[in-house]
């Protein structure tokens, strides 16, 4: 596939695709989760999963809550504290947690990726994420160290250079910083203030220790940005060359997130300056020589990612994009959501209910849906259109049993005009999504998605979703 | 027992709208042979997952036919340990061990949703006496079933049992008007185990071989042969069988 390749203004485009969507991080979203779902319907899929001819590898999802400051963009289910006595008590109950899913997998699956999650994963000190490992070494066949991927966000702020020394000899091999933008009046607007200095430090000591990857998170939308004070950040992020970019939208939703209400809303760029902003930053990594995977990833030609996009093994899971083959995904701790066969599940959000639940020794979940076998055929088909963006009716047909024209006879009728747009290309055996169109995954993946109506979407309706671009 | 005594709509007991007919009892009946054939078969409603038909020492009245899904047959043996004997495909009988005893030897169960046709076999008995084409085909299959347990008596090393079984399963499907390169193996990886003698982590280890070695590919329980030649060779089978 070429990558993207910025030649015209994109800005009609985006104005017209600029709606509010999901991020397909799962299908079914998280808005299908349903109480009704409970440890018995969960032990079922585990047990169902085992039985596969070949049963997927595991992987697991640890969330860490606390924060020591409040970032006023972020969205995450956290808990803002400095009291590290908080984390040990909290990792008591998600040891146990742990050692209960262990108890369900059949002992050749192996867990092949760890990745910690927040809030703050760093707000844990390498001693206690030290422990953390020994507990899922304890309870898990974990896979070989070639093959083992262990993940953490990292907040410069909360992480010395010899600290994360100690977390790559720990075996930690991907990192993902966290900088959201250098320009001082944004980060001071967003409560987010950190150095340059410590940004690198970080990295530098990461580097010297030969971690695999360097991901760095920025934001565009933010308050007080400016096209020219994002043109800074995008110098310094260049510069910097981490392996990989996600360039996150800041979607301002006061009424939902109260942390936003911190934000002034005069201080967010406008929709046009916002949309420069974002096309600015993709013609910049492009013209670097980031290869733009899709949504809000940009990753190295020399990079996994980079390399998945172009011979056809990219995955997307609840962190974005990924190379690894699928898998069984358990998630522990507050809030975390698990994939485990045809089912997602979602844990309490409150500590109080997760701990109470842990001590009645009940598995802390809280909603979640079994995938009926249409969810399943639309799962795989945007999965694929987020991923490889090809689509070839009769090979996706012959897959699930079905009749692709006629199965999705009005979907099909409706893509004509993301056509038109250039968005795909359609043909006789298939469409596939253009370099450009990888912009607009979410409203290519929104045509099949059976639980939007359209007229529930529209911009004049209380926002559930953020915006897609 | 669950379920065995439900009735279902006349229209569903018709052996001669049957997609299966060919491969049933049916064989060679006329439409006359047929009717007074399906006087005497019971349809039971829908099995789901894991129910049972029968069990083992229950007392012996009729035989049944697979009409969609699949059943196991399983018998426990003198450490009390379960061992399933087979799998049912639609179309093929099970239950006819008990003919001699008497008396069911194996209990049989259902794998994902599945129905049978039951057949008592006094009934049976008799009809046959009067329609040869009807005799004759239950010899034949009765001949089928001895063939399987001889051959699954034989000792083979584990991937030659795993191809082994594939095939078999991939020729059953075939006379079934199924396709022979797609199977759905829609048993737990634990009873393709315990049918062929061997630990779980080793069928899936296999499976991975195989996958690897380009003779199948596995997504979920979907098994696409890919080089079937191959996979007989692995499996000991002479090209022409």
């Amino acid at each position: 596939m070429k990558s993207l390749v910025v030649t015209e203004d994109l800005a009609p485009l985006l104005n017209k695709y600029d709606v509010y969507g999901p991020r397909y991080t799962s299908y079914p979203t998280a808005l299908q989760f349903d109480e009704s779902f409970t440890e018995e319907n969960y032990c079922r899929h585990a047990q169902s999963s085992n039985q596969l001819p070949v049963p997927k590898p595991l992987s697991i999802y640890i969330h860490i809550p606390f924060c020591k400051s409040l970032c006023y963009y972020c969205g995450c289910n956290k808990i803002i504290t400095s009291k590290q006595q908080m984390a040990t008590g909290y990792l008591d109950y998600l040891y146990q947690e742990i050692e209960m899913h262990g108890k369900y997998y059949a002992d050749d699956r192996l867990l092949q990726q760890i990745h910690f999650g927040g809030g703050t994963p760093t707000f844990l000190k390498p001693q206690q994420l030290r422990e953390v490992m020994e507990v899922l070494a304890q309870s898990f066949h974990l896979g070989l160290p070639d093959s083992l991927e262990i993940s953490i966000e990292v907040d410069p702020r909360t992480v010395t250079s010899n600290e994360m020394t100690e977390l790559v000899k720990m075996g930690f091999n991907r990192i993902s910083i966290g900088v959201q933008d250098f320009d001082p009046d944004v980060q001071k607007a967003i409560n987010r203030v950190q150095s340059k200095a410590q940004v690198e430090d970080v990295i530098n000591s990461a580097r010297d220790n030969k971690v695999d990857s360097i991901s760095i998170d920025i934001i565009y939308g933010l308050p007080k940005q400016t096209r020219a004070s994002f043109s800074n950040t995008l110098d310094e992020i260049i510069r910097i060359k981490p392996d990989r970019i996600a360039l996150y939208n800041y979607a301002h939703m006061p009424q939902r997130i109260p942390a936003q209400r911190l934000i002034h809303a005069t201080d967010i760029p406008g929709t046009a300056e916002k949309l420069e902003i974002f096309t600015d930053s993709i013609r910049r990594l492009t013209e670097a020589g980031y290869i733009y995977i899709g949504m809000d990833h940009f990753a190295l030609p020399t990079d996994s990612l980079a390399i998945a996009l172009e011979t056809g093994g990219l995955q997307r899971n609840f962190q974005g994009y990924s190379t690894h083959a699928e898998c069984d995904v358990i998630g522990v701790g507050v809030s975390a959501i698990s994939r485990i066969n045809d089912s997602f599940s979602q844990n309490v959000t409150e500590i109080s209910k997760y701990k109470a639940a842990i001590l009645k020794d009940d598995l802390p979940i809280k909603r979640g849906v079994n995938l009926t076998t249409d969810d399943r055929i639309r799962a795989d088909l945007i999965q694929q259109i987020m991923c490889d963006g090809i689509i070839d009716y009769s090979d996706f047909g012959e897959g699930h049993d079905i009749f692709f024209h006629r199965y999705f006879s009005d979907e099909l009728s409706s893509l004509d005009e993301l056509a038109d747009d250039g968005l795909i290309e359609i043909n006789d055996s298939g469409f596939k999504v253009t370099p450009k169109g990888r912009i607009f995954l979410r409203n290519i993946a929104m045509k099949f998605d059976a639980y939007l109506t359209q007229t529930k979407l529209q911009n004049t309706e209380q926002p559930r979703y953020s915006k897609t671009l | 027992m669950a379920n065995s005594n439900s009735s279902v709509s006349p229209s569903f007991l018709k052996c001669s709208q049957c997609s299966l007919s060919k491969l049933c009892l049916p064989v060679g009946l006329d439409a006359q042979d047929m009717n007074a054939l399906e006087k005497i078969i019971e349809a039971s409603s829908p099995y789901k997952e894991n129910e049972t038909v029968y069990q083992s020492e229950d007392h012996f009245e009729r035989i049944f036919a697979v009409k969609s899904g699949m059943f196991k047959t399983v018998v426990i043996d003198a450490n009390g340990n379960e061992h399933i004997v087979g799998f049912h495909l639609p179309g093929e009988l099970f239950g006819l061990d008990a003919i001699y005893p008497q008396k069911y030897i194996s209990s049989a169960i259902s794998l994902g949703t599945s129905s049978v046709c039951g057949i008592n076999y006094n009934d049976l008995e008799g009809l046959a006496t009067k329609l040869p084409s009807l005799q004759r085909q239950l010899f034949s299959l009765m001949s089928k079933e001895v063939h399987t347990s001889q051959s699954m008596t034989v000792e083979h090393a584990a991937d030659q049992k795993l191809a082994g079984f594939i095939i078999t399963l991939s020729s059953r499907y075939k006379q079934r008007g199924y396709s022979e390169t797609r199977i759905n193996l829609m048993m737990p990886r634990r009873d393709i185990a315990n049918h062929l003698n061997m630990a779980a982590e080793t069928v899936s280890r296999l499976f991975k071989r195989f996958q690897k070695e380009g003779l199948l590919e596995i997504k979920r329980t979907d098994l696409n042969i890919i080089n079937m030649e191959g996979l007989r060779q692995l499996a000991g089978c002479t090209p022409s069988e």
